[in-house]
């Protein structure tokens, strides 16, 4: 590499930061609060991973996504998900028509799911059918429909959402579904300050302003630097090792995972938590992974990939509760 | 790596052997001064060698488990920095991708050392300097109070007892009984006066002290003076130690005579006869061929080898420092000199001046029958007075061992001349040529084919015919003089072995008798 090039690429690495600082500049101006929400979002967006957003009715997550897309510059589609929603209307569908001599022809025609940034509001709704349609696209980000296959273009993320607490006719997601999930970000009820400023800001117009700041090819060239980011074989173990640890049937796991974990998270876990903490690293403007972006992000990528069992029920215990305990007591191994 | 990390490095490296340092000597301080504290409180000394060594060697085997422990090498240093800089593992990533190139890792690095611009790595902790400051007060201070310490007071020891003392009516009367012994005893004059003052003030004395320890004194004393008296008395101890040392045969033979009349015991004097005999016998001159005799030149002789002798035992005497009116002195002078034989037996030695001219005026025989005559006189001169010391010796004993007994008083070593080793003397089996007795040498019969002198004939017969004549007057002798059978024996033994010729283990057997 020249020493031009070499100037070019570290100037391309300074720059990182300040541009994920624009699109939270941009998105704030929509979005009231939820930074960390935010900050996840785009982690995830940069390290080419889908975010499920779990959080009550109102509170932004719809709004979040939807200013997404406009400062992503990127093409946007929304899906809604409901119980009659078929999988050809998520991934689109062979459709007979006449050409210009009268000729009957079978023609692709995409569904929503050909988009680079796709809105699936309200997901646990569609039935499991539908859902399965999801799969493919969300891993290898192509779509196959009567043996053929469409790739998606790049980058291409799914931000989902869901409600916790209306469960009737809804249809959890699987285990399989869930895992393509990067992160799961909980969206929480706004304080009473940042409450204030909702009311206020809508009350002026309901209109979003945040414009693009960011278009595709620049998220792929920060993906790109994110991965090379240096990280030592120490915290890569430590991040394996907080894994492992919450799979109870291993016998060196931690007591709380025995004790509170019925099943624990595979492999796609700890390459999520270590592409993911690259990129945090970035975002705060060092060239090195630590053991805090591990513990930072050992929540949103583990919160949706294990199950707690009745014990930690019982003991009124969330599921953010257990991740913290077996990352103390991994990190208290480790050190 | 940036100069700010080989800085750091330096830095950290620098207080890490400090901080050994430290730590060794607080704790071999603290140890050395604990063990010197134990020796003090136990033995009241203190051993400053074990205690530097025994911290010496705490030092080393603390400060050595230190620094292996916390010796920073460069991974331990990475996670030490990131650790207390708070650094994030960039430390760690620099050392772990220093061999990368490329913009990131570039950057990477250059944010690290600018982290670690103006970092300081504080590795003197509160707790540590607590820690080194009190082991080290605690180290002074035991082992101040270990020097501090007053020494354990020993009690004197007590005075001695006063034992409280008064002579007794019957240890007076037992005194002056002793006193009246001394006096009627035959010891020589001036020491009997001596012992007589020695005692008397003994008793006076006594008469006044009033402690043991007092009386302790007053018996030394007078027991040191009794003992010196009775040594003064006695000059055979010093005259045979010098007789002995003359390099002739004959003056040897007369020490040995002298040794042999062992004081208190007087059976001794049939041993101390048959050595004057052969002291006598030394001065015959005998031819070893045997032919006729040139009686000339056996007057020669016998005058060279009296003359040897005489010279001798003038210079012994002389030697031996012992008073010229000592009468074992006067008689051995005599023996030398034919001027005092002269005046003491005058008619017998026609007057002559001395043994010389005797020999010369008188001829070979009636010389050697006069100084048979002569030494015969001088046996009775020699047992008087060594019979005389031996009484001398005996009272002045005898005193010291009833002053001893009457106060149950520790008695003092008396010393005794010992035996002269015979032999010394007698390992040398002789062939006549000496001048010596010729009854042990290399002839066919008694040991010598020499004719000697028979004094009873005045002519040179052979050793047997002569022996035959002695054997015969020994033995009448024996039946007549009222001998006991123990000096018969003897006597008869002695002869046996002049008839028998020299049988080494009978010497041995007859000496370990005697």
């Amino acid at each position: 590499m020249s020493n031009m090039e070499n100037l070019k690429e570290i100037e391309r690495v300074k720059i990182f930061s300040e541009k994920v600082a624009k699109v939270k500049s941009e998105l704030s101006k929509d979005v009231v609060g939820q930074a960390e929400i935010i900050e996840n979002v785009i982690i995830a967006i940069v390290a080419g991973g889908n975010v499920l957003l779990e959080g009550v009715p109102g509170v932004g997550k719809t709004r979040l996504v939807r200013s997404l897309g406009r400062v992503l510059s990127l093409p946007f589609s929304r899906i809604q998900f409901t119980p009659d929603l078929m999988p050809s209307d998520v991934t689109g569908t062979n459709i007979v028509e006449k050409d210009e001599n009268g000729k009957l022809n079978t023609k692709f025609r995409k569904g929503p799911i050909f988009a680079n940034l796709v809105l699936a509001d309200e997901i646990n709704r569609a039935t499991p059918k539908t859902q399965s349609a999801m799969l493919e696209v969300m891993q290898e980000h192509k779509v196959t429909v009567a043996n053929t296959s469409y790739q998606i273009a790049e980058p291409f993320f799914v931000l989902a959402t869901e409600n916790p607490i209306e469960q009737d006719g809804t249809y959890p997601l699987p285990e399989a579904q869930m895992d393509r999930f990067m992160f799961k970000l909980i969206v929480n009820f706004p304080s009473d300050d940042e409450l204030i400023n909702i009311v206020k800001m809508t009350q002026v117009t309901m209109a979003e302003t945040a414009e693009a700041v960011i278009n595709g090819e620049e998220i792929l060239d920060m993906r790109k630097l994110a991965a090379s980011v240096p990280v030592i074989d120490e915290i890569v173990s430590y991040a394996v090792r907080i894994v492992s640890n919450t799979h109870p049937e291993l016998p060196a796991s931690t007591a709380s995972t025995k004790k509170y974990v019925k099943y624990g998270a595979s492999p796609r876990a700890a390459q999520g938590l270590i592409t993911a903490a690259k990129v945090r690293a970035l975002m705060q403007g060092r060239y090195n992974v630590s053991y805090e972006d591990i513990d930072a992000l050992a929540c949103p990528v583990l919160r949706h990939r294990i199950k707690i069992n009745y014990t930690a029920i019982n003991e009124k215990l969330g599921v953010d509760d257990v991740v913290s305990m077996i990352v103390k007591e991994t990190k208290k191994v480790t050190k | 790596m940036g100069d700010n990390y080989l800085n750091l490095r330096r830095n950290i490296l620098i207080k890490i052997i400090a901080k050994t340092i430290l730590l060794g000597l607080s704790l071999g301080l603290l140890v050395a001064s604990a063990i010197a504290l134990v020796q003090r409180l136990i033995y009241d000394k203190i051993e400053f060698p074990v205690c530097i060594i025994a911290g010496a060697i705490v030092l080393a085997l603390a400060g050595g488990v230190f620094m292996f422990v916390n010796f920073p090498t460069e991974k331990k240093l990475a996670r030490l920095l990131d650790e207390r800089l708070a650094l994030k593992e960039k430390v760690q990533t620099m050392f772990a991708y220093k061999e990368k190139s490329g913009p990131i890792y570039e950057l990477q690095r250059e944010d690290t050392n600018k982290s670690l611009i103006g970092a300081k790595i504080k590795e003197f902790g509160v707790i540590s300097i607590i820690a080194f400051t009190l082991c080290i007060l605690i180290g002074v201070g035991m082992m101040v109070t270990a020097i501090m310490l007053p020494e354990k007071v020993v009690p004197p020891p007590p005075p001695p007892a006063t034992v409280p003392f008064e002579i007794t009516e019957i240890q007076i009367a037992a005194i002056e009984e002793l006193i009246a012994y001394v006096n009627a005893s035959e010891m020589d004059e001036p020491f009997k006066a001596n012992t007589v003052s020695a005692l008397t003030t003994m008793l006076d004395e006594l008469k006044t002290a009033t402690s043991i320890t007092e009386r302790d004194v007053v018996l030394d004393k007078a027991i040191d003076t009794i003992y010196s008296e009775a040594d003064k008395s006695s000059s055979a101890i010093e005259i045979i130690g010098e007789l002995w040392k003359m390099d002739d045969a004959s003056v040897k033979l007369l020490a040995k005579a002298i040794n042999y009349y062992d004081w208190p015991k007087l059976d001794e004097y049939d041993k101390f006869i048959a050595k004057i005999t052969e002291v006598r016998a030394s001065f015959n001159y005998i031819p070893k061929d045997g032919k006729e005799l040139d009686e000339q030149k056996q007057l020669e002789e016998a005058k060279k080898l009296f003359a040897q002798a005489s010279e001798k035992i003038i210079t012994a005497l002389s030697a031996s420092k012992i008073s010229q009116e000592d009468e074992l002195y006067k008689v051995l002078q005599r023996l030398a000199t034919a001027k005092e034989v002269d005046e003491e037996f005058g008619t017998r030695l026609y007057g002559l001046q001395t043994l010389s001219e005797l020999i010369d005026q008188l001829g070979y025989k009636d010389t050697q029958r006069e100084l048979d005559t002569t030494f015969t006189i001088l046996n009775n001169e020699i047992y008087n007075v060594l019979s005389q010391h031996q009484e001398n010796t005996s009272t002045g004993e005898y005193a010291i061992t009833k002053i001893c007994a009457l106060f149950s008083y520790p008695l003092p070593k008396l010393e005794r001349p010992q035996l002269i080793d015979s032999s010394a003397d007698d390992s040398d089996p002789g062939d006549g040529s000496d001048g010596g007795s010729g009854a042990i040498g290399e002839g066919t019969e008694y040991g010598s084919d020499d004719l000697v002198y028979d004094p009873f004939t005045g002519e040179y017969v052979e050793y047997g015919v002569i022996l035959d004549k002695y054997y015969a007057l020994m033995f009448g002798k024996l039946e007549g003089e009222g001998y006991t059978d123990e000096e018969k024996a003897a006597l008869e033994k002695y002869f046996d072995i002049l008839y028998g010729g020299f049988d080494e283990k009978n010497e041995e057997n007859t000496e370990n008798e005697n």
